[in-house]
């Protein structure tokens, strides 16, 4: 079998070649374009398979990015919400000991020495 | 109408049981309760003396005599039907309530008006007053429940809700209450749980909270009851009774969808039972062998550097297997990623190469049980090469950890724990049922955490997704834990989890329970 870039290139047997001989070169090549068309097709196909899997994988990965930053949103939300709480106990705190009657007696007691302090002061 | 009916039928009460338990009922701190008592017939005559002297002392507690003995099914209906409360209060004749039950329940009823059903914790008391076996209950389980009748005391049902179902049946004698919880979760709006011991159960010898066999018709009963449930449900489930006296309900699956396997392997040689073993050979070869599960196939994810595997491996010529290679540096998660984007199956399996099937109906179950509502993921019980557990199923408290490493496989737990199909707040990652739709929304496994952790991420993943993940007994694998890998945790690892997840840590739906 002979492969056939041009006229050039033309096997000089083929020339006189009989029908059946030229019919089974022409089937010949057809095969082979077929074959290797295949092949690139496959080969494409694999690639393309590849980087739709890579994509897929990255599109994974991109998932678990965007889920594990709203989680640690969540963690810093629920330190915020500690925080809100802390802050609301110790708030709460204050206020009972302003309206003990320790506080009131301690303020009380101490009037004159704050009253002294003003009239310093305005000097 | 008041807010509560307890209702308690009596027989034959000890008095010093009867007395503790009429003194806990008036010692409630929430007033607005009737108490109705129906005896059933008893033929001491304390019980009449004590139950009249109650009732005229408090206008609430309400009696009424049965003219003859008609057990204990017959006797709590008669008490249900005496019942004007908003909600039924379930007492039995010799426990006790904790003085701020039906204040807690109030409290708990009023943050929801859709709670049908609701149960506490309880603790068992013996005849000197001594408080012991505090059972921490999980939050609503219906597997568990499919099980064992875990629920029990204190349970507190809407009274429409018992109208609706039609009260206690006939038939379950000694589980009745197992049967009407059953009847119960199934149509309520919310079923609630207070996770706070409000109930003594008195344990008198001869009674069911001392020893299982005291009363082997009430087994039998609860064997029924569950049947009768899983046919309500349309659960096509194998029903056994346990030698513990829980029941074992192994799912059918309705469908049979393509399960791939996907097994990260460096392709190692180590000493298993004494003999050098290539471990994902032998895992897989178990596979092949034992699996009666028909779809599924197996993937193989195998370490390799400069074009050549680091350890060759021979799988056998199998249509089933694809060896997929793996030239990045090591990374769990990813390997796994990668081999579930070359499987092809609806639901993926995640196993380690050091594992070894024990039964071969694993897959089968596996998949039947992803069929349960809400659930989106499976694990099984992991064993250690001598039989012990290496893994049942993950807990947060106090820190996240496997349950009961180390401990006797043949040890059904504490409560029932590692006999029971249950809810879990993690499994391992050792093996794990996931459907490829969850695996695929959650991003799978994340590559932040190449060694550890990464289960216990991808679960925190899922059970914030509003999904469920369940562990079961009737899998058993043996896992040859960590011979592959080193086990040491990293710190950017530890940091990352906490990074995403501390506010999980030390909270425990599931498990509060210690093994």
């Amino acid at each position: 079998m002979f492969l056939m870039t041009g006229e050039d290139d033309l096997p000089r047997e083929l020339l006189d070649a009989p029908r059946e001989r030229l019919l089974m070169e022409i089937r010949f090549l057809r095969d082979e374009a077929h074959h290797r068309r295949v092949a690139e097709l496959d080969e494409t196909l694999r690639l393309t398979q590849q980087q739709l899997r890579d994509t897929e994988t990255h599109l994974l990965h991109s998932r678990d990015f965007a889920i594990g930053a709203a989680a640690e949103v969540g963690e810093h939300r629920a330190l915020l919400d500690q925080e809100a709480l802390r802050n609301k106990r110790l708030k709460n705190e204050l206020n009972r000991v302003y309206k003990s009657s320790t506080w009131r007696i301690g303020r009380m007691m101490l009037l004159p020495v704050r009253v002294l302090r003003r009239l310093s002061r305005g000097r | 109408m008041p807010r509560f009916s307890i209702v308690t039928p009596t027989f034959n009460t000890p008095a010093a049981a009867l007395k503790s338990c009429i003194s806990s009922v008036l010692k409630q701190q929430f007033q607005d309760w009737e108490w109705c008592i129906v005896d059933d017939a008893s033929t001491e005559p304390h019980v009449y003396r004590m139950l009249s002297k109650a009732a005229r002392r408090d206008k609430r507690i309400r009696i009424s005599h049965r003219s003859q003995n008609g057990g204990i099914v017959a006797a709590s209906q008669d008490a249900v039907d005496m019942a004007l409360g908003e909600f039924v209060v379930l007492l039995d004749h010799d426990d006790l309530l904790h003085s701020e039950a039906l204040l807690a329940v109030d409290q708990r009823l009023k943050t929801d008006p859709t709670i049908d059903y609701l149960y506490t914790d309880e603790d068992k008391i013996d005849n000197n007053g001594n408080h012991y076996d505090v059972f921490k209950k999980p939050s609503f389980d219906p597997l568990r429940l499919a099980g064992q009748n875990y629920c029990c005391h204190l349970s507190v049902f809407r009274s429409t809700l018992l109208d609706h179902i039609g009260g206690f049946r006939a038939g379950f004698e000694g589980s009745q209450d197992y049967d009407l919880i059953l009847r119960a979760t199934e149509k309520a709006r919310t079923v609630a749980h207070i996770p706070r011991v409000l109930y003594h159960w008195r344990a008198i010898p001869g009674s069911a909270a001392t020893q299982l066999d005291a009363k082997p018709y009430a087994l039998d009963a609860a064997l029924r009851a569950v049947r009768a449930h899983l046919e309500r449900t349309g659960s096509a489930s194998e029903v056994a009774q346990l030698p513990n006296g829980y029941v074992a309900v192994k799912p059918k699956a309705s469908t049979q969808p393509k399960v791939s396997i996907v097994i990260p392997t460096r392709g190692d040689t180590k000493r298993v039972w004494g003999t050098y073993t290539c471990l994902v050979e032998n895992a897989v070869a178990g596979i092949i062998r034992h699996t009666t599960y028909s779809n599924f196939e197996v993937v193989v994810v195998h370490d390799y550097k400069d074009g050549q595997p680091v350890f060759p491996i021979q799988l056998g010529d199998d249509s089933r297997i694809t060896v997929v290679p793996y030239q990045a540096p090591f990374n769990f998660s990813d390997k796994c990623n990668v081999g579930v984007k070359h499987s092809t199956g609806d639901v993926i399996v995640l196993l380690n190469d050091d594992i070894q099937i024990i039964n071969g109906d694993w897959l089968d179950v596996f998949v039947a049980m992803l069929e349960y509502p809400g659930v989106g993921m499976v694990g099984p019980m992991l064993l250690l090469e001598d039989g012990r557990i290496q893994s049942a199923g993950h807990t947060n408290i106090p820190t996240p950890h496997n349950l009961g490493t180390g401990l006797s496989s043949n040890n059904p737990g504490s409560f029932g724990m590692f006999a029971l199909t249950r809810r879990v707040s993690g499994v391992t990652a050792a093996c794990a049922a996931i459907p490829r739709s969850i695996y695929e929304e959650l991003g799978g496994f994340s590559i932040d955490f190449p060694a550890c952790f990464n289960d216990l991420d991808f679960c925190y993943k899922l059970t914030e997704s509003g999904r469920h993940i369940v562990w079961t007994p009737l899998v058993r694998l043996y896992h040859f834990e960590s011979l592959t890998r080193d086990p040491t945790v990293q710190p950017h690892e530890m940091q990352m989890l906490e990074r995403r997840w501390k506010r999980m840590f030390g909270k425990e739906d599931y498990t509060r329970q210690s093994a």
